[in-house]
């Protein structure tokens, strides 16, 4: 029963990250991960202030719309 | 984390592998043939799968490798912008095929739905060709062409790359050019998007209930829980399924359907207040959630009509050629030379995916070898579900086909007369059937709704009431349909209106710095009231013109889109040049001079054609003489709207004019640089960042 939940968990994790991908949303882990390595001396931003920085990017001078 | 067992590669067997191409090779060239030379019976719509499937595996094996080995050279030991640059966010090395869907989901609007449509009223053949023809040689190679420039180049865009490989002109003709296109874009898809939601209280309902669902996404991802897109997003789209069923109740009810019942202008006028407020509020509270409500809903209902049609396997009722290939069809008007290769434009060839080719997609690509895939392969995807959109239309009989797309002006408004118009075409119809055919779809009137997404809506609900609900359900399949269609436009329309704000900036902010300032709200609201003006003049003129708005925006947007393309492969061309590939030169030359021929013509043809439903001028020029003689057709009721005429298509000539000017502008600036390579024997460099050997050992 356990390693069931696991595999559900597991695969949830892996649709996250294809939708996550898809809609090209960034990794906030893996954003604070990459900090951590090449630029230790930087505080990470909050999950939310990560987020919003994102979107003011996406929709902002450099945002792309087709067709 | 697991980690998975690492797969054995077989031994390749080269005989085996060259019978699986020939059979692949085969099975292509026979459906191509049934389609091509099938007359008298209905055709199934499975030999178009089969003809254009096999048609893109072989060109993405041989030709895109063609392209990428001999001219590019790409290699997989050559570190791309994502590892050179990686920080997290912007440039990030991308898995293969997550980067394929985003890629996907980018480039893939309502074009490829729309024209094939419109496009039906030659028959399936026409189109068909040029949509599988096109795809392969001239808009994927645009597309894997232009993110392979710009990968090499830390991932810049087209604009960018045109200042610095042909010069300053010809990099802000571009400029001017992608806003102009935009202008247009966002009002022919808005006049798609009146046309469905007029008179229709469920359509109008659901969409309308789009926006509370849209602001409440924004609240949860900003406040409640940041960041959570894929809750909010269903949550979004449980909401929107219940919006959609509750239409039917506002739509069955007495007292609350006369409330979301609108004319078209007011439809029109409700969504330039919309596309202003988009610009002017935070994204987060109405834009982005929007915009992942429709990515999702984009990609699965696109996956959904993929299965339904292998599943359903429908008939094509449609002729492979009508007698319209005349130019005398009522859906657009003109020949099918050059008119067919602009009514298609996104699906064949669209260029405005060199924006997308050449944004964020290249600072996402983990290695080199991956840009067929994503590049070429995501072109294909695309191309295929233009071939969908043809097929959903054609599987209506032709005689509902015409009565759905084709304008008041050509058939009447009452059901029985166009009936009989239309079965004079040759299309057998009955009033009886027009009429059921309503009534199943929940509709008042399927008479005249122009634009493409109603019939498109039909031909899907079909496919999907065969799957799943029977007849019973078509009226809801019908409204899934136009939600479906009308959210990612919505998007379109307010995102590109965005987009066309900053754009406006950025020009205007070169003559007087403080209208350039983002943050500067008096700035932010003039720029975006000009460009909401823009679009907005353009589509309250297309929603009251009585000749059918359509007929006039759509081949005026087909020739941007398709001038577009041309600029993109007019940059493509000089690098390859630049490169010392001059041999190679014809791979972009070939689907430049192509476009440059058709787009020509088609220009030259609306602009000075002595036909008044083609050219513009005569068109002005008829309508002055029947004003002055007192002689105005029922069509035009009143003088203003016949002045109103006269301006529009004054206007719309000088503005192809100007397009093709701004081509023509582009063009000489880049003869100027292959001149210098070709007679002068130049070697001019080009801007493309050194080789850097990569250290990713093996990305998955």
């Amino acid at each position: 029963m356990r390693t069931f939940i696991q595999k559900i968990r597991q695969g949830a994790g892996v649709i996250r990250k294809i939708g996550k991908g898809v809609s090209n949303l960034p990794d906030y882990e893996s954003y604070v991960a990459h900090i951590k390595i090449h630029h230790p001396e930087v505080a990470p931003p909050t999950e939310a202030e990560f987020f919003n920085d994102f979107l003011d990017k996406k929709y902002g001078a450099s945002a792309r719309r087709c067709c | 984390m697991e980690t998975q067992p690492s797969t054995i590669r077989k031994k390749s067997n080269p005989v085996a592998k060259a019978l699986i191409w020939i059979a692949v090779a085969l099975a292509g060239g026979i459906s191509l043939s049934v389609i091509a030379l099938q007359r008298d019976e209905h055709i199934n719509a499975i030999w178009f799968v089969v003809a254009s499937l096999a048609t893109y595996a072989v060109a993405y094996r041989f030709y895109s490798r063609f392209i990428s080995n001999k001219i590019f050279g790409l290699d997989k030991r050559r570190a791309t912008p994502a590892e050179r640059y990686t920080d997290g966010k912007d440039y990030v090395p991308t898995n293969k095929w997550v980067l394929y869907g985003h890629h996907f989901a980018a480039i893939a609007g309502a074009g490829p739905l729309v024209g094939p449509t419109l496009a039906a009223q030659m028959g399936y053949l026409p189109g068909t060709i040029w949509i599988v023809a096109g795809a392969v040689l001239a808009g994927c190679v645009q597309d894997f062409v232009v993110l392979i420039i710009s990968m090499r180049r830390k991932g810049k865009s087209i604009g960018e790359i045109a200042r610095e490989e042909i010069g300053p002109v010809g990099g802000y003709l571009a400029l001017v050019g992608v806003f102009a296109i935009m202008i247009i874009l966002i009002a022919v898809l808005g006049l798609v998007v009146v046309n469905a939601l007029k008179a229709s209280p469920w359509g109008m309902y659901t969409i309308a209930m789009t926006i509370p669902i849209a602001l409440f996404m924004g609240i949860y991802m900003k406040f409640l829980r940041p960041g959570r897109v894929g809750e909010a997003s269903i949550i979004g789209f449980a909401l929107l399924i219940f919006a959609l069923v509750s239409g039917q109740w506002v739509a069955d009810s007495a007292t609350l359907a006369p409330m979301f019942t609108f004319e078209g202008k007011t439809i029109a006028i409700m969504m330039i207040v919309y596309g202003f407020l988009a610009s002017v509020l935070p994204v987060w509270l109405l834009l982005a959630p929007r915009d992942y409500l429709s990515t999702f809903l984009k990609v699965g209902v696109i996956g959904l009509l993929a299965v339904g049609i292998f599943i359903v396997m429908p008939e094509i009722k449609m002729p492979a050629l009508t007698k319209f290939v005349d130019g005398t069809g009522p859906v657009f008007s003109g020949n099918l030379f050059p008119f067919l290769f602009i009514t298609i434009a996104c699906g064949a060839v669209s260029g405005f995916h060199s924006l997308i080719s050449s944004g964020t997609t290249p600072k996402l690509i983990a290695n080199e070898k991956h840009a067929n895939m994503i590049g070429y392969g995501g072109m294909l995807t695309e191309s295929f579900v233009a071939v969908m959109a043809l097929v959903a239309a054609t599987l209506l009989s032709p005689g509902v086909y015409f009565a759905i797309n084709s304008p008041g002006a050509a058939i009447g408004t009452d059901v029985s007369a166009a009936a009989s118009t239309i079965s004079s075409w040759g299309f057998s119809v009955s009033a009886d059937e027009i009429n059921s055919l309503a009534q199943q779809v929940d509709e008042e009137s399927i008479l005249s709704r122009t634009g493409g997404a109603p019939s498109l809506a039909v031909g899907m609900a079909h496919i999907f009431s065969k799957m799943v609900g029977g007849p019973q359900l078509m009226a809801f399949w019908y409204h899934f349909a136009i939600l479906f269609e009308a959210v990612f436009i919505l998007t379109t329309i307010d995102a590109g209106t965005r987009v066309g704000r900053f754009m406006l900036q950025d020009l205007l902010g070169n003559i007087w710095k403080p209208i350039g300032k983002t943050d500067w709200m008096p700035a932010v609201y003039i720029t975006s009231a000009i460009v909401v003006a823009a679009w907005g003049y353009f589509l309250v003129v297309g929603v009251t013109d009585p000749l059918g708005g359509i007929n006039t925006l759509w081949p005026l947007f087909g020739i941007t889109n398709q001038m577009l393309a041309a600029i993109a492969l007019i940059v493509a061309t000089t690098v390859i040049i630049k490169m010392g590939k001059t041999k190679y030169c014809w791979v972009t030359l070939a689907p430049l001079a192509w476009l440059m021929i058709v787009t020509f013509t088609a220009g030259w043809q609306k602009i000075f054609s002595q036909l008044p439903k083609i050219g513009f001028l005569k068109q002005a020029e008829v309508t002055k003489q029947a004003l002055t003689a007192g002689k105005l057709p029922p069509t035009i009721p009143t003088e203003e709207a016949a002045k109103q005429i006269i301006f529009n298509n004054q206007l719309n000539a000088v503005l192809t004019g100007i397009f093709m000017l701004l081509i023509l502008g582009v063009l000489i600036d880049a003869l100027r640089i292959w001149g210098k390579v070709w007679f002068k024997k130049e070697e001019l460099p080009t801007s493309e960042d050194p080789f850097k050997q990569t250290k990713i050992s093996e990305v998955s």
